[in-house]
């Protein structure tokens, strides 16, 4: 069989079996179809989002049978196949279809095995414009075959010049070809079988990569693997009130000025109401605590004026204030504090702020400095009682 | 004394050369990858008007559209009774809905994906909001007008009817309280927030 004999064979299969994958990429008829059908060929190409890998066709899941409703009521609605696979990529994202879209990431993804072919069919090309025997000749064996069918080929290419099948121009750049190749073979010679000993450069580039790779492979292991807090390099799954609105951020302006325009708001209200109390600003906190309590009968607006009743003086209200806001609510720390101080020093009462204290420190989230003061105060109405 | 002829490698040392080459690029592209959650996509809903569809109430006649709550603040959670999330936030959502009554704040309840029977019995078990919408989500077209992918799952509204925040998992009442002040605030809001696995049936 002659060269370009088999040559045209290798692209004769080459082209059947991109025929092949071509055929089987055709879309196929859509025209003669029934609303079913068109409704299941949607539907199987769609993920059903609650199910795990099972398109909306297959899935058998409630929200299935849902979704499968849905499509039908949108086909009986005239909507086009894009108008409705354009509906459930809004509301799921692209993953929602089963296969990738033509488009960003997925045109790359579609695009890929043809680039792939390109690249392989450049590189025959190029190998054999070059026309590099010695690359292709690995043994003396195959050296002296590739000679035999040179000389073989201008033989052939002698008989259908004499046979005048070839126009002059084909002659003269077959011949030129053929004859180059002869050339390049009779001036190759075959090394010995041996070692072309490898360079230390490149052994120790090569032992750099491999390095390297372990490197970023242990590190994307251990960042996996390790537990995961708000904020860090691999997020999800991790529940992120760090993030959370922080008060303290908000000038007392600006929350004076929410405040107002959502009088019933009444965490808002607290937060200001804190704010002035902390800050020593007793009126002001006063007055808040106050529309809080004509709404709501909050435990901590409660405790705090029991506790600035006390200051004024009035340790009998203040008492009820702080007792009303401890039958509300056993989870607020500073309500014992204040029933502790105003039992001790509104009422010389020692033994009465013994519990109120030691209930105190069971709390877990006190800071150390107030913990100290309260145990001190603790030994004190311990030592007096 | 001989020297020993310095050998080339061979063919399984170029194996396995191209076999650790072969790891090193597959563990660069996934090392590439490990720094998202698979499971964590941006919501393709922040920023949208909410869908207006006619929930039926759950426990009352009649139906409502959240079309019809615009002007104020909604607070729109997913549930069911066979979710166990739905139980984890449930104290918190009535805390919620009690403290914000009078901020022009509305809590919107869809039971997804249960029967009417099941979801009331939930209700029995751990107590109503108040005031609270619960309402069914028949053919689960609220759900998956919201792009619901499991519960619970909660959303909140602006007084223009606009998705602004999202949470993924249980909320917390610090988690519902920080997003509606930022509402109120006219402050942004985190968009999404993860606090656990979506659940399905």
């Amino acid at each position: 069989m002659s060269r370009r004999v088999r040559n045209y064979l290798y692209l004769g299969a080459i082209v059947a079996l991109l025929a092949v994958v071509v055929i089987g990429l055709i879309p196929r008829d859509v025209a003669g179809e029934t609303d079913a059908e068109r409704a299941h060929r949607i539907a199987s190409e769609l993920r059903c989002p609650f199910c795990s890998g099972e398109s909306i066709a297959e899935a058998q899941s409630s929200i299935g049978n849902d979704l499968r409703a849905l499509i039908d009521e949108q086909i009986a609605s005239g909507l086009s196949d894009d108008e409705i696979f354009d509906y459930y990529v809004s509301v799921y994202t692209e993953r929602v279809l089963l296969s990738p879209p033509l488009f960003g990431w997925g045109l790359l993804l579609w695009a890929l095995p043809l680039l792939l072919l390109a690249a392989g069919l450049y590189a025959v090309l190029r190998r054999r414009r070059r026309a590099d025997p010695v690359a292709a000749v690995a043994s003396a064996a195959a050296l002296e075959d590739a000679k035999r069918a040179v000389a073989r080929d201008l033989a052939d290419l002698d008989a259908q010049a004499a046979a005048g099948e070839l126009d002059t121009a084909t002659l003269a750049r077959l011949r030129a070809d053929y004859e180059s190749e002869r050339d390049a073979l009779n001036e190759t010679v075959i090394q010995p079988p041996g070692h072309t000993p490898r360079s230390r450069g490149r052994t120790m580039a090569g032992a750099a990569v491999l390095i390297g790779g372990a490197l970023v492979l242990t590190v994307g292991v251990v960042l996996t693997v390790r537990d995961r807090t708000p904020g860090d390099l691999i997020t999800g799954g991790v529940a992120s009130e760090a993030q959370s609105l922080d008060f303290s951020t908000i000038s007392d302006e600006e929350l004076e000025a929410t405040v107002a325009a959502n009088p019933d708001s009444i965490p808002m209200r607290l937060a200001l109401a804190a704010r002035h109390f902390n800050a020593g600003d007793f009126s002001a906190a006063l007055d808040h605590y106050i529309e809080v309590l004509n709404r709501e009968r909050h435990p901590e607006a409660l405790a705090n004026v029991g506790w600035m009743t006390f200051q004024s003086g009035d340790s009998d209200n203040a008492l009820q204030f702080v007792e009303q806001s401890l039958a509300l609510s056993d989870e607020l720390p500073l309500p014992y504090w204040y029933l502790a101080n105003i039992r001790y020093r509104g009422y010389d009462d020692a033994a009465g702020a013994v519990a109120p204290l030691e209930t105190l420190l069971r709390f877990e989230a006190l800071p150390d400095e107030f913990r100290a003061i309260v145990s001190d105060l603790l030994a004190e109405v311990r030592a007096a009682s | 004394m001989t020297v020993p002829a310095k050998r080339s490698f061979g063919l399984g040392a170029r194996v396995a050369v191209g076999i650790g080459l072969m790891v090193i690029i597959f563990g660069a592209v996934f090392a590439s990858r490990f720094g998202r959650d698979p499971d964590l996509v941006a919501s393709p809903m922040i920023g949208r008007a909410a869908p207006a569809v006619a929930m039926p109430y759950l426990e009352k006649a009649g139906a409502m559209s959240l079309a019809d709550l615009r002007g104020d603040i909604v607070v729109v959670n997913f549930w069911a009774s066979w979710c166990t999330g739905c139980r984890t936030e449930h104290d918190a959502l009535l805390t919620g809905a009690a403290a914000y009554a009078g901020s022009d704040v509305t809590f919107v309840g869809i039971l997804h994906q249960d029967r009417p029977e099941t979801g009331i019995g939930f209700l029995d078990d751990f107590g109503r909001g108040d005031p609270y919408d619960y309402v069914v989500d028949e053919g689960s077209r609220a759900g998956i007008g919201f792009g619901v992918l499991g519960l619970p799952q909660t959303f909140f509204l602006d007084r223009a009817g606009t998705i602004v925040g999202q949470v993924n998992g249980p909320v917390s009442y610090g988690m519902l309280a920080n997003t509606l002040d930022a509402i109120l605030l006219g402050r942004t809001v985190d968009p999404v927030t993860e606090t656990g696995d979506l659940e399905n049936r």
